[in-house]
């Protein structure tokens, strides 16, 4: 074979090459935006005021969903909790219906288009809740409902709702789990509130496992006497996401926060040169064989 | 005289003691530093054995690195580290964040089912400022979330270990290569002399530098001893 026909075989499969990139781009691309409009449609299903869904970046691929809050001011409304975990479910367990995302920006606009709430949360494929793998209860809602309310501790709390649903998010089998109860006042809910939380928190966690529930989603109302709503939780129990809003006053040693010590300012004094210490990785950067045994900051399983 | 005084000191905090555990709170022990800072950050283990904590309401421990600012709009901060609640058997690691936090407003957030932190061992845990007021937390040397509108300026940092719900409750968590991140020039620098010890009772730290220390629950030994001696 001449030269020139090496040459010419070579350009072929250099365009065929190219073709191929150029197709399986396109594909990738398609299926991309389809996925938004797909999540976008899946959360509008089930009631969550979805402003858009955007692909902020494709490789690695990367989603922003906006909401719309029905709030005034710079602070969410008591409703946004439960949008907002929605739309972080939608988006954790991509992976088990189509594409995993490398990480995923939640907004929150109020009334005034202003935006609100901004976060970005990293997923990776080695993480516990990207491993979950779909399953269903071996017991009915009913059945559920008996468990729960045999552990519950409600104290002199009253039990106005406790209903299990289905969850409405594609490629889900499990459970929702929706709660309201209520005290006369702050002070009545606070003397039973840490013995109801502590035995809720304890299904929640292992329930699952010992009764065979499969509750993936928990709403928590907790109301006075006059309506006022003193607590809305919400948890996602697989991907262990947990967004609440309290009145002050109400007991909160449940969570971990720091005390502001508001003691002595010690005496400033100089600094001696120190050596830099390696900043953590990005997504982009992290590898598939992570540790967490050794003093870090070592990558993770 | 003395046996009799000691006595006396004895039943106070035992019937202190009584008191203050039927009354549900929290508990601190740990490292401040209020001189404002970038970020923070140390290596925090878990102990060697299981710890055996009261079942009672929320009863637990958590062990974390902290951001921490308080303004006419509330309270803020962004935390990374691990905590066990009492029907737990292996900790979780967590990242939590809060702005606004106090009077009626503000919004509580929590994510804990990435990864656990078994027994024995230490993980890298990391709250520090990203760009302009986007603040991020990491475990294990990876960045697992962001908060956009955070913090606006350096703020203090705190790493320390909480107990909730019952001051029964063990403790035994070492923190070491406990660092702040200098605004001046955005490098991690070990805890300096600008710190201040958190030591409430009956929790106290045991300090083998300013960077590196261990946070425990006082022995009824190290509690009474002293009382009874004098």
């Amino acid at each position: 074979m001449t030269r020139i026909g090496i040459s010419k075989i070579l350009f072929l499969l250099g365009i065929m090459v190219a073709l191929s990139f150029a197709f399986i781009v396109t594909i990738e691309v398609n299926a991309q935006n389809q996925f938004s409009t797909d999540i976008a449609d899946r959360l509008k299903q089930q009631g969550v005021p979805v402003k858009q869904v955007a692909t902020i970046n494709r490789l690695p691929y990367e989603i922003e969903i906006a909401l719309q809050s029905s709030s005034n001011d710079s602070h969410l409304s008591v409703e946004d909790n439960w949008f907002m975990q929605l739309a972080r479910r939608e988006a954790t367990f991509a992976y088990r219906i189509s594409t995993r995302l490398k990480s995923f920006k939640l907004t929150v606009y109020n009334a005034n288009n202003e935006l609100i709430y901004s976060t970005q949360t990293y997923l990776y494929p080695q993480d516990l809740d990207q491993q979950i793998e779909v399953k269903s209860p071996t017991v009915d809602a009913q059945k559920a409902k008996e468990i729960v309310v045999s552990q519950l501790q409600l104290g002199g709390l009253a039990l106005d709702k406790l209903v299990v649903n289905s969850d409405g998010a594609v490629g889900s089998g499990g459970q929702v789990l929706v709660i309201h109860v209520s005290g006369e006042n702050l002070e009545a809910v606070n003397g039973s509130l840490p013995n109801f939380l502590g035995s809720l928190f304890r299904i929640l966690d292992i329930g699952n496992a010992e009764y065979g529930t499969y509750i993936v989603l928990c709403h928590l109302r907790v109301s006075d006497g006059k309506g006022e709503v003193l607590l809305d939780y919400v948890k996602d129990v697989e991907s262990g996401s947990t967004q609440w809003t309290s009145v002050q006053g109400l007991y909160n040693d449940w969570f971990p926060k720091p005390s502001g010590s508001n003691r002595a300012t010690p005496a400033s004094t100089p600094l001696a040169p120190q050596d830099a210490y390696p900043a953590p990785l990005t997504s982009d950067e992290t590898t598939g064989d992570m540790s967490s045994q050794n003093a870090a900051p070592n990558p993770y399983p | 005289m003395k046996a009799i005084r000691g006595l006396f000191c004895l039943v106070t905090i035992v019937l202190a003691l009584a008191w203050t555990n039927s009354a549900l709170a929290s508990w601190w022990a740990g490292a401040e530093r209020p001189v404002s800072a970038n970020g923070v950050t140390a290596l925090i283990s878990t102990p060697q054995n299981p710890l055996d904590l009261i079942d009672i309401a929320s009863s637990g421990v958590s062990n974390w690195v902290s951001t921490y600012d308080s303004d006419a709009n509330g309270i803020d901060w962004m935390q990374a580290g691990w905590r066990l609640y009492w029907w737990e058997s292996i900790p979780k690691q967590y990242v939590e964040w809060c702005i606004d936090c106090s009077g009626n407003q503000g919004t509580y957030e929590i994510r804990d089912q990435f990864a656990t932190q078994s027994w024995g061992t230490t993980v890298d845990y990391w709250v520090d400022r990203d760009v302009n007021s986007r603040w991020c937390a990491s475990t294990a040397g990876i960045v697992r979330f962001c908060v956009d509108n955070l913090h606006s300026t350096p703020v203090e940092v705190y790493a320390k270990s909480e107990v909730h719900d019952s001051l029964m409750n063990p403790l035994d968590t070492t923190f070491d290569q406990v660092r702040y991140k200098d605004p001046a020039d955005g490098v991690f620098k070990l805890f300096d002399n600008q710190v201040i010890w958190i030591e409430d009772f009956p929790y106290d730290v045991e300090i083998f530098s300013n960077s590196h220390y261990r946070t425990f629950r006082m022995t009824t030994n190290e509690m009474y001893l002293p009382l009874i001696v004098r």
